[in-house]
């Protein structure tokens, strides 16, 4: 285990520091009202539209963890390509955390202007630390990623995301 | 207050923010799991969750976090703005856990308010800590 954790950390730093945009798209109000039912924000802002209009908001107003929750906004590999576990061997972009398991541990977020339906958003994404640590369970890995969801067309910041990942 | 929702200056420290009790099953952890584009069998293959040791298929980290977000937006109502929030998680829960979110304000600074939030177990541990600051609207606007 300390042997696979130690090359896992030794592959890990090597794509530190590496930024990567990528396109997040417009916002689907449908997407949006899913997410929000199934994590219980039931309220008129989160389901329809004409009441978010009516709160002064431009389109359905997401739920707050909607932008950082989704892993992936690509299409993502093909099922043969996934890892036993499901995962993708690249879940973190260019950081390589093939073969642990990696366990979300949990998000500081900045909400900068309100997310909703009808955006065009990018995501800028990095991780910026991997550190190696003893668990009472054994060694770990700590990688922290740092994400900026900005408006597509001026740039402007929508919410900031420090997360942080136990890989074991 | 307007309605049911605090405006500001109508709250201090130490009051209750309220609280949610929301008890997960497989289909919830489904249904997050295919919104949020995430094929992790630990979030829906019981026989595989038990490979890695545990009783179930595990609620994600992100719901517990949704599940925070939500009591303190759903407290501070539709005009209020949500600014900051962070949580932790500690201790995994599984489908048919009941999940209590509670909290609690800790400071007010005019119309921003912090809050400190716990989701708890059936069994009163800790699964996720959370922080949040609110911006409440203006009194009577």
């Amino acid at each position: 285990m300390t042997a696979a954790i130690d090359e896992a950390y030794e592959r890990a730093l090597a794509g530190v520091g590496k930024a990567q945009e990528i396109r997040i798209g417009v916002l689907d109000e449908r997407a949006l009202q899913r997410f929000s039912l199934v994590v219980g924000h039931t309220d008129a802002a989160h389901q329809d539209p004409a009441a978010a209009a009516e709160l002064g908001y431009d389109g359905l107003l997401a739920a707050p963890l909607y932008l950082s929750a989704v892993l992936g906004w690509d299409t993502g590999p093909a099922e043969s390509d996934l890892l036993a576990d499901g995962n993708s061997t690249t879940p973190l972009g260019d950081v390589d955390v093939a073969g642990l398991r990696l366990m979300g541990g949990g998000q500081d977020l900045t909400f900068h202007e309100p997310v909703v339906a009808g955006l065009d958003v990018t995501m800028h994404a990095e991780v910026t630390a991997v550190t190696r640590k003893e668990g009472r369970s054994g060694p770990l890995l700590v990688l922290e990623v740092h994400r900026r969801y900005v408006d597509a067309g001026d740039g402007r910041l929508l919410v900031e995301c420090h997360e942080s990942f136990l890989a074991r | 207050m307007s309605g049911t929702y605090p405006e500001a200056g109508d709250v201090k420290a130490g009051d209750t923010v309220g609280e949610l009790v929301v008890t997960p099953t497989e289909i919830t952890l489904s249904r997050f799991s295919a919104l949020t584009w995430n094929p992790h069998r630990i979030h829906f293959d019981t026989p595989y969750a038990a490979t890695e040791g545990y009783p179930g298929p595990l609620v994600h980290a992100h719901l517990h976090g949704s599940y925070l977000a939500r009591l303190v937006v759903g407290w501070a109502g539709p005009r209020a703005r949500l600014t900051r929030f962070r949580w932790q998680n500690r201790q995994y829960a599984i489908p048919g856990d009941e999940l209590r979110v509670t909290g609690t304000v800790t400071a007010v600074n005019g119309r921003l308010v912090d809050c400190e939030l716990a989701e708890t177990n059936q069994r009163g541990e800790t699964c996720a800590p959370g922080w949040a600051t609110v911006e409440l609207p203006e009194k009577n606007s």
